[in-house]
């Protein structure tokens, strides 16, 4: 049977609640978004329910205090094996009544910790490298291009760090922006066409990229080890790799 | 303004970047209302520079006039080079910019001895001032204190800054003497055994005192320079056992000697930059932190330098193989750390998963085990995967990195230190890989006698 279920956390878990009350052993999940729109297994749509995901989410704590972290950031991972993983983790744990995540030479659960794991890395990579720029007054925004859905995760850092500024972290990817405000933060879908370009930012941001130059040490050159931990892909909205015409090369 | 400014900061920024420390971790404070900004625990790396290396702070000198006359330092007052010095408003204004752009976590602030320790200091005090009250700042100060400053400013940046540290700059009263005869050795490990007392002292008050203020609650390090003097690694390594225990500090920090000087004692200009012995030394030193290894495990009077190639516990390994192969589903945890390939996230993972079923060799890659090295010094279910016995007098050949292997390396060769950088190209034959991978390399170390302790 295939479950089909709206794409968020809390229709994830009702669905997950539904495969283990009918017991079905064939169960695969399927977020909407990704259906083709036609199978040959059978097919049943779940509406999220608040109380089940509930009595879902308790039962995950309760085989392991992790659990609950560690299949979020999978889900924020978008893979298209995350629920095959979620579903053999969790069959694994309520199997044997254990903590499945220790188990991490089994294939389920080590594709569970790697999604998981890239979501993390991602996440610790983007609190470091978002980039703001001064919109004026207290706002400051900046864009980003993850390939994973960190936004949620970035919530809380920023929001936490920049309580005296008003934010706007837009996702171009996906259209959705993270807005942060003194008060409190929320996700926000961007509207329809082209986005504004951001502002620049010259005075601090020039004086940024100067001492990002001056600071490398030259006996130690090494542009490979810096590609390494700075991909290309995320350099476009990284200010000290941005290549402004005045400057020259960077 | 912003010209001269702009000018100071890379100055300045271009000065500090000897000072081998980086970290912003150590010292967590949470956001509050009406504050700027917060300090994450494990510390954030917000880019990496052109040399690989990550940049979590903003990492400048006060100043970088000096009344010293160090002999391995680019800033000495013999060297004809361009100075400067930051007033304490354009430093902390520039912080904050830099901070709410989401640029740094903090700041690093060290400095060249601008008049006199006292005057420099009360430069640096005021500057934190500045940014803790003013702006009310709540993210990662590091602050390196002057040697030969007064206790009083030595407490006062401790209750303004997360971490401080005192520099050891070299492993011996000797080479101390010689090199940089202005820094005496009382200079500098008073104010660092003022700050071991201090943080005692508060945690006693904070125990009866609730809001009792921190000091220093990111703790001390310290950092010695690599390669300037003959002193071996037995002996630098030593040195650092020591320091952890006497003065408790989190990190000790080893810098490669960069020939900058002309003292007939120092290695000359162009020589090579001895980046391999620092990566074994770092490698020696989170063996002995997190490992549990001692400096007298690793080394002995008899062989005083570290193996260039291979790493430290991978040379323990073979000279001990009587302690292998051992079994992985019942060795303890402190025998799993000592299997060449075998880290502490494979320990535990290892630990915690055989508590649910027995371990088999192929389940061990899985896991994080480095098969490649580890495959010879363990058994699972008795079964064992390497090719040669532990006491094979052909292992050390197999485990030997070599620079031509696909292993990632950390050193393309250096080039001659310069001002210039050279073009982006890229080598195909130094591929790199971040620390503490190991990696194949040039760069002896200097041969010399030992020489007296300073601790």
């Amino acid at each position: 049977m295939i479950w089909l279920y709206d794409g968020g956390w809390e229709g994830l878990l009702t669905a997950v609640f539904h495969v283990f009350a009918q017991k079905d052993d064939e169960a695969s999940l399927c977020p909407q978004r990704r259906f083709p729109g036609h199978s040959l297994f059978p097919v049943r749509t779940v509406e999220a329910d608040p109380t089940r995901a509930g009595r879902v989410a308790r039962g995950m704590a309760r085989l392991s205090p992790l659990l609950p972290r560690v299949a979020y950031r999978a889900f924020l991972s978008e893979r298209p094996e995350f629920e095959d993983a979620l579903l053999g983790t969790l069959r694994l744990g309520f199997a044997g009544q254990t903590d499945p995540l220790p188990l991490r030479h089994v294939e389920p659960v080590r594709r569970l910790h790697r999604f998981s794991e890239d979501v993390s890395r991602e996440l610790v990579l983007f609190m470091g490298v978002i980039r703001l720029v001064h919109a004026g007054g207290d706002l400051y925004a900046a864009d980003i291009e993850p390939d994973t859905f960190v936004l949620p995760l970035l919530g809380r850092h920023f929001h936490g760090r920049f309580g005296t500024q008003r934010l706007i972290i837009r996702d171009r990817k996906r259209r959705l922006a993270l807005v942060s405000t003194p008060e409190e933060w929320l996700i926000a879908a961007l509207p329809d066409g082209p986005l504004p370009p951001l502002p620049e930012d010259r005075t601090i941001g020039d004086m940024w990229r100067a001492y990002f130059a001056a600071i490398a040490n030259p006996a130690r050159h090494n542009p490979a080890l810096q590609r390494r931990f700075v991909p290309g892909r995320y350099r476009r909205h990284i200010t000290e790799f941005q290549n402004f015409p005045s400057q020259g090369d960077t | 303004m912003a010209q001269d400014l702009m000018k100071k900061l890379t100055l300045l920024g271009a000065a500090a970047k000897f000072d081998a420390s980086c970290a912003s971790s150590g010292g967590g404070r949470a956001g509050r209302k009406g504050q700027l900004g917060n300090a994450h625990m494990a510390g954030i790396c917000h880019t990496w520079a052109a040399d690989g290396r990550c940049v979590s702070l903003l990492k400048v000198l006060m100043s970088n006039a000096c009344q010293y006359d160090c002999a391995y330092c680019q800033n000495r007052r013999s060297a004809d080079t361009e100075r400067a010095t930051f007033t304490p408003e354009e430093l902390s204004g520039l912080v904050i910019e830099f901070y709410r752009r989401n640029y740094i976590e903090g700041l690093f602030l060290s400095s060249g001895v601008c008049r006199s320790p006292d005057y420099t200091m009360e430069l640096m005090v005021r500057t934190l001032e500045i940014l803790r009250q003013t702006y009310r700042f709540g993210g990662y100060i590091h602050v390196k204190v002057i040697p030969g400053a007064s206790t009083e400013l030595v407490d006062a940046v401790g209750l303004l800054a997360d971490r401080v540290s005192v520099n050891i700059e070299l492993p011996s009263r000797a080479s101390l003497s010689l090199l940089a005869p202005q820094k005496t050795p009382e200079k500098i490990f008073r104010p660092m055994d003022y700050i071991r007392r201090a943080q005692t002292m508060n945690l006693e008050d904070r125990r009866h005192f609730a809001h009792a203020p921190l000091f220093a609650p990111a703790g001390q390090s310290t950092q010695m320079i690599v390669g300037a003097t003959g002193d071996t690694d037995l002996t630098i390594l030593r040195l650092s056992q020591g320091l952890y225990r006497k003065y408790r500090m989190k990190r000790i920090y080893f810098s490669a000697y960069i020939p900058v000087g002309t003292h007939a004692a120092l290695p000359p200009g162009g020589s090579q930059v001895p980046l391999l012995r620092e990566h074994r030394l770092y490698q020696a030193d989170w063996l002995m932190r997190f490992y549990d290894f001692t400096p007298d495990e690793l080394l002995s009077d008899a062989e005083p330098l570290l193996d260039s190639a291979l790493d430290p516990k991978c040379a323990w390994a073979l000279r001990h193989p009587e302690q292998f192969p051992i079994e992985v589903n019942s060795a303890p945890y402190e025998t799993l750390l000592r299997v060449p390939g075998v880290g502490v996230v494979s320990a535990r993972r290892i630990v915690a998963a055989r508590r649910q079923c027995v371990l088999r060799l192929e389940d061990l890659r899985r896991l994080g085990v480095v098969m490649k090295r580890a495959r010879y010094f363990l058994t699972a279910r008795g079964a064992f995967g390497g090719n040669m016995l532990p006491g094979s007098p052909f292992l050390r050949d197999a485990l030997a990195e070599r620079p031509d292997d696909g292993q990632l390396s950390l050193f393309a060769p250096p080039p001659s230190p310069g001002p210039a950088l050279p073009p982006a190209a890229d080598k195909p034959a130094a591929p790199t890989a971040p620390r503490p991978a190991v990696g194949a390399g040039a760069g002896k170390p200097l041969l010399g006698p030992p020489h007296d302790l300073v601790v």
